[in-house]
């Protein structure tokens, strides 16, 4: 109740801090209205609750909120008030809502984000007392006289074992100067503590309380800034105070923290022991003691320009010393706290959504791995306060001196935003600058608004990124690789343009709530560094740690190895955590993982140009940078250029992807000496798993098998344009093709094994598990003519004849052609095809579009007089009709048409699908919903690029699958605009029109079918709102498993990023003991089996050792090829259709040979006997307490054993054996779910 | 209903066959006193199976499967054309092996004599082993060999194909021509009736009407009413003449309207949010 009376008490403040524009515009609706805004107490009670935004900011009341926001809306008197007249403050309200804010819903999410990432009120208070005796205990501290500091520090660790951190270089025994204690000259919280902006960090860093304590200045000589002797007297001083606090008696954990290892930054960090004095369990924060210079310090800020040698190293005497702007820079951001405090202070009062506008950026800063946590992107791990300079720089602009030192160039200054902007607004103009600025080219200096200016530095020609913040000179991006802000750049890009398309996906849910900091979503490729081997080629003298040294030259060499192949090339680290002053230091973190974009059109280059042979001076240093990997080369058309190839074994698109890596691989062995085993790249192609063993397909086909896929590819492509060519060129037949519409994936680069042609002399040899000829399947489509019949069994009869005639003309060709009927079919619906196998050795099946089919069904249909049952009938007759022969070859040509958009999409869509195929959900999937999956994450990339190659896609569709909501969403995919839009740079967005549409149809849909028992996946393109014709048959069972199976996969790909090892065999090997029972097959009948990923090659191999030997005596299959004849999936399919729901059945049609089933867990309850149960049943004792059983019916449940049985009869010499598991309840996923279905 | 336990061969399993004298209702041909009525038969029984399996109770005379009564059903709404028996006939494609039965499926089961009955419902009760399949060497086909043999008759040869395809349409053409109504109106002539009433047809798929030259309306309209769907060109003819914002009110109104709107979003919103607000979903991390 407290909480809402302050509400109403900063009601009455509001409309004085409105923007008079609002205001205004807002009393001109109601004088149009002709209604006097009356102010209702009651009406502004209501709205009392529903202004939570502000309040969050000026109270940062968490509890409040939260309680009050769910409980106003579902009063019941709002209802009917929709027309009630409106207040002024609710007219305020939705004005703000939908104006300021990206939508109304935009506003309240955030308003609800923001109280979560912020540390309540009641629970911040549970802090004070810590502070205090912190406060306390360290002004209390006695003086230390001086001392030589080696003395000083063995002293300290005799007392209590606390380290002292002296920085490079190293204090020795002839030093002259002193290192001692005095009482600090301040103590003060400062930082985004301090004015209650601090935003919960990640991995469990939780909040942190800056403690800043100012030394004395009596401790400081002019000289200090020197050869890091003010390091020293500081790492000093921050043992002492160390010390003191271990043998304390305020029961705290003292350790040391060194933000990206560099020990002049080190602080300590103190949380209290778990069960002492100060328990702060409750608020997961940490207290960190910051040492800071007091404003009247003897070091001049003008010798710490980054022109100036600070460090001066003695055997080097000969040179000048070089400029140590790092060194300096850190020296500087010991003056920083205290004035950064004033700053931020000033920003919050004079900025209106400051604080929120920060919170937010923060929280999209910390998912994207630029904060503290996990997965840190180098040089952000301790840049927390940046984010609030960044937006009170886009409010306060550029200072004036650093606009006209550019010299030639004209440098304007950045526009200023108004103060009164929306923290969405603030957000948005945030990601606009970081999108399009150059930190390194366009130095930032944040223009000084109160107090006297700071002297100004020239950064022209460090070639380093430069924010420098009002008030003092410190530099905020000094040490942050270039690599890491271009990310950061492409990040803010990407949201924006996620702002700014009206995507499918929550867009809120993409800024705020996702972690994107996985490297597998986030990169095309990424190689492990072991740095702890590395050689740098001069000692570490302005850099503060090996590490940050390293990074440097990383950040360096690797941009310019890769060039334009890479898009960004990013350093990304898991930062040390701290460690107790007692211990001593831990190593140095020694693995770096560098995470590389690529650009698809550059990546795969196989030679690099360097400078023409007529620059001397450009080709040295060219040279220099490949070593023996350069040469001189002349070119076909004539330059003669310094250049660098990397040969490669087979050309295949995997393999040239494998490029990018070797580059990295020679580069880093080169200039840090890593050794190359010390290196390890994840972007292994898996061309492995997408293909048949070499030794098989040798004998299969006659093309090499070390061909490129590809190229294969293409092969089967040139054989379907052949056949429809010699198709047309017929004249004997009685209708002349006119056109014909590929369906299959193979045509459209998407069959997870590229098509091979039938060795045709060869096949009798072959074992029987190899005999399977896959088929392409084409449709045809005739003239028209008054010829065909109004009837529809007859117009298959009439395709047969045609088929017939076409069969008997390519037969006379070499082509072996027959008219095949397809197996339980309707005699209405089209069921004949034409079955080819050309000279060549490729299969092909023609099927026959014939559109009045679909006149005459949907007459029937509409057609009063048609009894229900046979309009069912029809219904489904036309489904099929229209899935066959229109959908399919449409979907062809969008999922061609994205083949050649993005180069990737074929890799990925095989992996993909042989992926499902090998976790036995392919059965249940049709081929075209996965192909919609893998194009979802191309056209709707949400924040990210979409992916260059095909192993990233797969992460990306894997993860798509585990995160995807199918209850509550559908899948939108706009793969026909896609294809339609002629310009790849823009992102493919929906028609919005239709979007709204296939909503509501979903909607509409699950409220019919709430327990999906199909169409549990809705996979909505622009020609099929409902979403289901491609993924009919899956539910919800299905698709449960499917998300189960998502997530271990990835679970599974990230642990082996951390190992270092992936082996892609096991990823896809399948757990089978979830299935209650196993139907062994014999794999020397299955047709298809060298598909199988775990294939024994001696089944092969024993058949091998005669070659000539004819195999016709022991086949099963004789000479004749017989066209996707696979008894295996007929046995599956009779199964299915057989038992029906008494079962659910799983394998893997890619050369499984094992199939899993599950029972129906209802049909285990016994229930009374009907005639028409539906499944084989066997009689149970109804418990014996019933005498008159006799006269009742008896009671059956499922006869498991017979069913098992009668299916090893049905699959009689397919079937070795079915093995009954025992499994535990609801282990398979989805079983719940299936007692609610049925 | 007895139950009959069938041991199945080479497994320990059991499966339970349920038998039952026929109820005769009217629409039923079966003789009612010697048709055993069968429930839960394993999938791949053929009649030649059963015929065999109650062998011992008495000979058989018919067997008819659940599936063939249906189809029966359906055929008999097609045999009222005489012409059916003066047609060409239909030169068939290779004979499919017998199809697979949905599991737990019914048969009635005929005997030439009633006192076969009382026999194979005993069975139930005897204490003699019954093994399913009844003939362990059975000729019919089953798994692999059953689908080679599926494969084999569903690509017939070429001839065959084309002789079928022929003889078909010309069974088609017969019969079309047989049944097609003769018409007692000629083209052009109206019809008048006895007293003297022009009557009134439908219009043909091109204007052209079958009676008289007196028409209301074309089978494509008729359709189009039928379905729902409605003539989109008319529709668009009736456009709005009014001005939308002419007037104060109007104006007024419409902007009453859209701040409503407006509201009522701002309030669907917020209980979504709520809603999801309970769930949790605003913890990012």
């Amino acid at each position: 109740m407290a909480g809402k009376r302050k509400t109403l008490a900063s009601e009455s403040q509001r409309p004085s801090k409105r923007p008079h524009l609002v205001e205004d515009d807002a009393e001109q609706n109601i004088s149009d209205d002709g209604q006097v805004p009356t102010y209702n107490p009651d009406n502004e009670e209501a709205d009392s609750g529903e202004d939570s935004e502000s309040d969050a900011i000026v109270e940062d009341d968490g509890n409040a909120t939260q309680a009050r926001a769910p409980a106003e809306p579902l009063r019941p008197s709002d209802a009917h008030s929709v027309w009630k007249a409106p207040t002024t403050e609710e007219l305020h309200q939705l004005k703000e809502a939908t104006e300021l804010f990206k939508s109304s819903a935009f506003k309240l999410k955030i308003d609800a984000l923001v109280p979560q990432i912020k540390p309540r009120q009641t629970s911040a208070q549970l802090l004070e007392p810590l502070l205090h005796a912190l406060h306390q205990h360290i002004g209390s501290i006695s003086p230390l006289s001086p001392q030589h500091p080696l003395q000083a520090a063995r002293k300290l660790r005799k007392i209590n074992g606390v380290q002292v951190l002296y920085t490079t270089p190293q204090p020795r025994d002839d030093t002259n100067w002193k290192v001692s204690f005095e009482k600090p000259s301040n103590i003060q919280i400062v930082g985004s503590w301090a004015h209650q902006m601090s935003v919960i960090g990640r991995d469990g860093v939780g909040f942190s309380v800056d403690l800043n304590v100012e030394m004395p200045s009596s401790l400081f000589q002019e000289k200090d800034y020197l050869d890091s002797r003010f390091f020293h007297k500081r790492s000093y001083y921050l043992a002492v105070i160390a010390s003191s606090l271990v043998s304390s008696e305020l029961d705290l954990d003292v350790q040391y923290d060194l933000p990206e290892q560099n020990p002049r930054r080190s602080s300590l960090v103190v949380r209290p022991k778990k069960d002492g004095k100060y328990d702060l369990q409750k608020l997961n924060a940490s207290v960190r003691i910051i040492l800071a210079l007091p404003l009247d310090s003897p070091i001049a800020v003008s010798r710490l320009s980054p022109s100036h040698a600070n460090i001066r190293v003695p055997n080097s005497s000969t040179l000048p010393p070089k400029p140590t702007p790092f060194y300096n820079n850190d020296i500087l951001r010991c003056m920083t706290p205290t004035a950064h405090l004033l700053l931020m202070y000033s920003a919050a009062k004079e900025i209106t959504h400051f604080k929120e506008a920060t919170a937010l950026l923060r929280v999209w800063a910390n998912q994207r791995g630029y904060g503290k946590g996990n997965k840190t992107v180098f040089g952000f791990e301790a840049l927390g306060s940046w984010w609030g300079f960044v937006l009170a720089y886009l409010v306060w602009g550029d200072d004036e001196r650093s606009l006209k030192n550019v010299g030639t160039k004209k440098r304007k200054g950045r526009k200023p935003i108004g103060k009164g902007l929306s923290s969405y607004q603030m957000f948005r103009a945030t990601m606009d600058f970081l999108a399009s600025h150059d930190f390194v080219e366009d130095t930032v200096q944040v223009r000084t608004i109160s107090g006297p200016k700071p002297p100004h530095f020239d950064f022209a020609g460090t070639s380093i990124p430069v924010f420098v913040s009002p008030s003092t000179v410190f530099n905020f991006l000094s040490g942050v690789p270039v690599s890491s802000l271009e990310l950061l750049r492409q990040d803010a890009h990407l949201t924006l343009k996620a702002l700014d398309s009206p995507s499918s996906t929550d867009t809120f849910e993409l800024m705020f709530m996702r972690d994107l900091r996985d490297m597998q979503l986030r990169f095309d490729t990424i190689i492990r560094l072991d740095i702890s081997r590395a050689v740098l080629p001069e000692p570490v003298v302005d850099h503060g740690s090996r590490n940050a040294a390293i990074v440097s030259q990383l950040d360096k060499i690797l941009k310019q190895a890769l060039g334009s192949r890479a898009k960004i090339v990013a350093l990304v680290q898991t930062p040390s955590k701290p460690f107790l002053s007692t211990e001593s230091q831990p190593p140095e973190p020694t693995v770096i993982e560098v995470g590389i974009i690529l650009d698809p059109d550059n990546a795969p280059r196989l030679v690099d140009h360097g400078p023409p042979a007529e620059d001397p001076e450009a080709c040295e240093r060219f040279r220099d940078f490949w070593g023996e990997k350069s040469e001189l080369r002349r070119f076909n058309d004539g330059r003669i250029v310094e250049s660098v190839v990397w040969e490669l074994a087979g050309k295949s698109t995997g393999e040239r992807l494998q490029i990018p890596g070797r580059i990295v691989r020679y580069i880093v062995g080169r200039h840090l000496q890593i050794p190359s085993e010390d290196v390890t790249v994840f972007n292994t192609q898996y061309d492995g798993v997408l293909s048949i063993p070499p030794d098989i397909a040798n004998r299969y086909s006659t093309v090499a098998p070390a061909t490129a896929p590809e190229a294969v590819q293409r092969l089967v492509v040139s054989a379907y344009d052949e056949l429809v060519k010699d198709i047309k060129a017929m004249e004997n037949i009685p209708l002349g093709l006119v056109t014909s519409s590929p369906v299959s994936d193979a045509l459209r680069y998407t069959a997870v094994f590229p098509t091979l042609p039938l060795d045709m002399d060869a096949y009798s040899l072959l074992p029987d598990h190899a005999k399977y000829v896959p088929a392409t399947e084409i449709v045809l489509q005739f003239e028209r003519s008054s010829q065909w019949p109004d009837d529809l069994a007859a117009i298959q009869k009439v395709k047969m004849a045609l088929l017939e005639a076409i069969a008997q003309l390519l037969n006379t060709s070499g082509s072996k052609a027959s008219v095949a009927l397809d197996r339980n079919s309707d005699p209405i619906e089209d069921h004949v095809s034409l079955e080819i196998i050309l000279p060549s050795g490729f299969a092909f099946r023609a099927r026959i579009y014939h559109d009045r089919e679909q006149t005459l069904l949907e007459r029937l249909i509409a057609d009063r007089n048609t009894p229900e049952y046979k309009r069912k009938h029809f219904q489904t007759a036309l489904h099929h009709h229209l899935k066959r022969f229109v959908h399919a070859p449409r979907h062809h040509a969008a999922l061609h048409a994205l083949h050649h958009r993005y180069p990737s999409y074929s890799h990925t869509t095989r992996l993909v699908k042989r992926w499902l195929n090998a976790h036995w959900l392919a059965s249940h999937i049709s081929p075209e919903a996965m192909e919609l999956l893998c194009a979802h994450v191309y056209l709707d990339a949400g924040v990210r690029e979409p992916p260059s190659t095909g192993v990233s896609g797969f992460s990306r569709v894997v993860t798509l699958l585990a995160e995807w909501d199918w209850r509550e969403s559908p899948l939108v995919v706009p793969v026909y605009t896609s294809a339609s839009m002629v310009d790849r740079t823009h992102r493919v967005v929906f028609p919005p029109d239709i979007l709204n549409q296939a909503q509501e149809r979903f909607t509409k849909h699950r409220a019919v079918d709430p327990r999906l028992s199909r169409g549990a996946w809705s996979i909505v393109t622009e020609e099929d709102l409902s979403g289901h014709i491609w993924s009919d048959s899956v539910d919800s069972i299905i698709a449960g498993r499917a998300k189960d199976l998502a997530k271990a996969t990835f679970d599974y790909l990230r642990k082996s990023m951390d190992d270092g090892e992936l082996d892609i065999k096991t990823m896809l090997l399948h757990p089978t003991n979830d299935y209650d029972f196993l139907i062994h097959l014999d794999p020397s009948v299955a047709p298809r089996y060298i598909e199988n990923l775990h294939a024994d090659p001696s089944l092969w191999k024993s058949a091998t050792k005669y070659a000539n030997v004819r195999m016709d005596a022991t086949s099963v299959y004789g000479t004749v090829p017989r066209v996707q004849f696979d008894p295996v999936r007929l046995l599956f399919e009779d199964i299915r259709r057989i038992y029906g729901d008494n079962l659910v059945l799983f394998y893997d049609p890619m050369g499984g040979v094992t199939m899993g089933g599950v029972w129906n867990p209802l049909l285990r309850n016994p229930r009374p006997f009907r005639v028409l149960l539906g499944f084989s049943s066997m009689p149970v004792d109804s418990g014996g307490k019933d005498n008159k059983s006799s006269t009742q019916k008896p009671n059956v449940v499922l006869n498991e054993s017979a069913v098992l049985a009668e299916i090893q009869r049905l699959g009689k010499g397919l079937i070795k054996n079915v093995v009954v598991q025992g499994v535990r309840a609801s282990v398979l996923c989805g079983r719940s779910e299936w007692y609610e279905a049925c | 209903m007895e139950c009959v336990p069938l041991f199945l061969s080479q497994t320990h399993s059991q499966h339970f066959i349920y038998a039952r004298k026929h109820e005769s209702n009217e629409s039923s041909s079966l003789p009612p006193d010697r048709t055993l009525f069968l429930a839960n038969l394993p999938v791949d029984c053929t009649k030649h199976q059963l015929a065999r399996f109650f062998k011992s109770s008495g000979p058989v005379e018919n067997i008819v499967f659940e599936t063939e009564h249906t189809s029966e059903d359906n055929s008999e709404g097609s045999s009222k054309n005489q012409g059916e028996s003066l047609a060409p006939p239909i030169c068939p494609l290779s004979p499919l092996p017998p199809s697979l039965h949905h599991t737990a499926h019914t048969a009635h089961i005929i005997f030439l004599d009633s006192s076969a009955i009382p026999l194979a419902l005993a069975l139930s009760t005897s204490a003699k082993r019954k093994h399913w399949p009844p003939d362990s060497d059975s000729e019919e086909p089953m798994g692999l060999r059953y689908y080679l043999a599926q494969y084999d008759a569903l690509h017939p040869p070429l001839e065959i194909a084309k002789r079928h395809a022929d003889t078909y349409m010309e069974h088609f053409e017969f019969i079309r021509s047989f049944t097609k109504p003769k018409s007692k109106y000629n083209k052009g002539e109206a019809i008048v009736d006895a007293e003297g009433f022009t009557l009134v047809t439908r219009g043909g798929a091109y204007g052209n009407t079958l009676g008289g030259g007196v028409a209301v309306a074309s089978k494509k309209f008729q359709l189009d009413a039928a379905t729902g769907k409605s003539q989109e060109p008319e529709r668009r003819k009736k456009k709005k003449k009014e001005k939308p914002d002419f007037y104060t009110f109007q104006i007024r109104e419409q902007k009453r309207k859209d701040f409503m709107h407006l509201r009522r979003n701002f309030e669907e919103d917020k209980i979504r949010i709520a809603k999801l607000k309970e769930s949790r979903r605003f913890k990012p991390y």
